[in-house]
């Protein structure tokens, strides 16, 4: 066996203790799904940046900075703006409104907040997310597939297996406390990984000098801001790309649901604060990694694996493991939550309704499990063939920021957002992103601007023609804005010295 | 042969965009520690 798996072995086996502690720590329904509002905010944040930043931080950004040089800091620019306007606009108003609702799910939370008794709404929100929630794990168990079988040599097929075979078993037994606690492991790596690897390679390729230089030589284009194609396509194919991915934010459940359960949501500045540097830091490494394959002098066949390339070439086999297990951390983070937040969804939403009674906690459990390994084995049919893992990974976010995203950001900031306003933003955001994905469009406007001005008219035309909310949801919304009763309860404690 | 070099303007570009989104998340994080007032 070589080195390169003992490491990357290891690794599975920490993620497998892990799930084995969180199972042991689980003790009810609430735990299984929301760590029964307890995380503080290392493990928020953490978790939070790990699930969002899939096989597209160590591969497709990568890859991108490889072919587009320079330009591709604009990706960088729009993923950070839209991290810190969820962490400081979305995350605090939205994790009080959640506890005076009592809702564990943004389904949840949207049926109590738009106080629907017909389910409506939750069946549509639940279908939109286990429709690109699905999406969004092929996607990347696609690039899993493509990694561990450049690295290990192992049949395209198998690699997926064991990729996603881990996963669900330590989402299946652990929950979200299991995906919380792997996703701070593997943010914890990603993070050391983005750091180290720029600052052992760029000395080795002879210099950030030399990697400019090269890629000058290889195309001037790659040291422009934005490359020299000038004209509406460039621009809207870099500037606005990179606007539409920061627009997308509020409406990602996987990362909504973190802010849900963070312990007190005055330690939210917290999180913000340790999200931002983390971000910062790994898009820029991730861009550098990118840079970094020009100084190398070496055939980069597939730019989005340009950092296995890196590893093979200039670092020893054991090493080359930890690098996969770095960039396996960025998959693996990612499609435990989208599991888990799809495979809620499936057993509250559709069993727990259609069966239409009170399904006690353990028989909820249960379903949850099913689910979790349902929705894998969809995923899995539909990577099988491989194909494009960015395309569909990006869809898939168009999808959710411009149906959910509208409705999250209204339902929070305008008191007056109506439950058939909300059904049809969601449905008009879902339609119109299929649509204009399908009808190729998206080559003129990425299609998560129109997705999302439709989806917000709709939302405004619609409430305004509709009744308007019950006063009290009206006061709800009220006291999210302010730190509620708890809150005060949690700070004199603490202040007591009893906490 | 043509040395390349990244230019001034080129430099703040990788470097400015980090540093004044790093500046309003430390302004946001002082900003909000007044929560309880």
């Amino acid at each position: 066996m070589n080195s390169a798996l003992v490491t990357f072995i290891i690794y599975l086996v920490i993620l497998l203790i892990i799930g084995w502690i969180a199972f042991k720590a689980t003790k009810s329904y609430d735990d299984y799904v929301l760590a029964g509002r307890g995380l503080n905010p290392w493990v928020t944040s953490l978790s939070a940046q790990a699930s969002d930043m899939s096989s597209f931080l160590l591969m497709g950004l990568p890859g991108a900075a490889y072919v587009s040089g320079m330009s591709s800091i604009w990706t960088a620019i729009g993923l950070t703006a839209g991290t810190l306007f969820n962490w400081r606009y979305v995350a605090k108003r939205l994790r009080r409104f959640t506890e005076i609702t009592n809702s564990m799910t943004i389904s949840n939370f949207l049926e109590a907040r738009f106080e629907d008794e017909s389910k409506l709404l939750r069946i549509v929100t639940s279908i939109i997310i286990v429709v690109f929630f699905i999406v969004n794990i092929s996607a990347e168990l696609v690039g899993s597939g493509k990694l561990l079988s450049a690295t290990f040599g192992y049949n395209y097929n198998f690699s997926l297996m064991i990729g996603l075979g881990i996963v669900v078993l330590y989402t299946v037994i652990g929950g979200f406390f299991a995906v919380a606690w792997t996703d701070f492991f593997q943010g914890m790596l990603i993070f050391l990984g983005v750091i180290m690897i720029p600052l052992i390679l760029i000395p080795d390729v002879g210099g950030f000098g030399h990697i400019i230089n090269e890629m000058g030589k290889a195309s001037p284009d790659l040291l422009a801001v934005m490359n020299n194609e000038s004209g509406w396509l460039a621009f809207s194919g870099i500037v606005i790309g990179a606007l539409a991915l920061s627009i997308g934010y509020p409406g990602q459940p996987h990362i909504l649901v973190r802010f849900m359960a963070i312990k007190r949501p005055s330690e939210m500045r917290k999180g913000m604060l340790i999200a931002m540097v983390w971000v910062i830091a790994s898009l820029y490494g991730a861009i550098l990694i990118g840079l970094i394959g020009h100084g190398a002098n070496m055939n980069v066949d597939d730019p989005e694996n340009v950092i296995v390339y890196l590893a093979q070439t200039f670092l020893s086999p054991w090493m080359v493991g930890v690098i996969v297990a770095i960039v396996m951390s960025a998959i693996m983070s990612s499609v435990s939550s989208y599991l888990l937040v799809a495979a809620t969804a499936v057993a509250e939403d559709f069993f727990a309704q259609i069966f239409n009674k009170q399904l006690d906690e353990r028989t909820l459990k249960i379903i949850g499990q099913i689910s979790i390994v349902l929705v894998s084995i969809i995923a899995f049919l539909l990577a099988r063939p491989g194909g494009f893992v960015f395309v569909l990974a990006l869809f898939a976010w168009a999808g959710l920021g411009s149906s959910i995203g509208t409705v999250i950001l209204l339902s929070l900031y305008w008191k007056r957002t109506t439950k058939w306003g909300a059904i049809t933003g969601l449905i008009v955001g879902m339609l119109t992103t299929i649509l204009w994905y399908s009808l190729g469009l998206s080559v003129y406007i990425h299609e998560i601007f129109p997705g999302f001005l439709l989806s917000m008219l709709s939302i405004i035309i619609v409430s305004l023609m509709t009744d308007p909310p019950s006063k009290e949801m009206m006061s709800a919304l009220e006291q999210s804005k302010r730190p509620l009763q708890s809150e005060y309860e949690a700070l004199e404690a603490h202040l007591n010295g009893q906490e | 042969m043509m040395e390349y070099t990244l230019s001034v303007g080129t430099w703040m570009w990788f470097v400015g965009p980090p540093v004044l989104l790093l500046l309003l998340t430390l302004y946001f994080f002082i900003k909000d520690k007044e929560v309880f007032k």
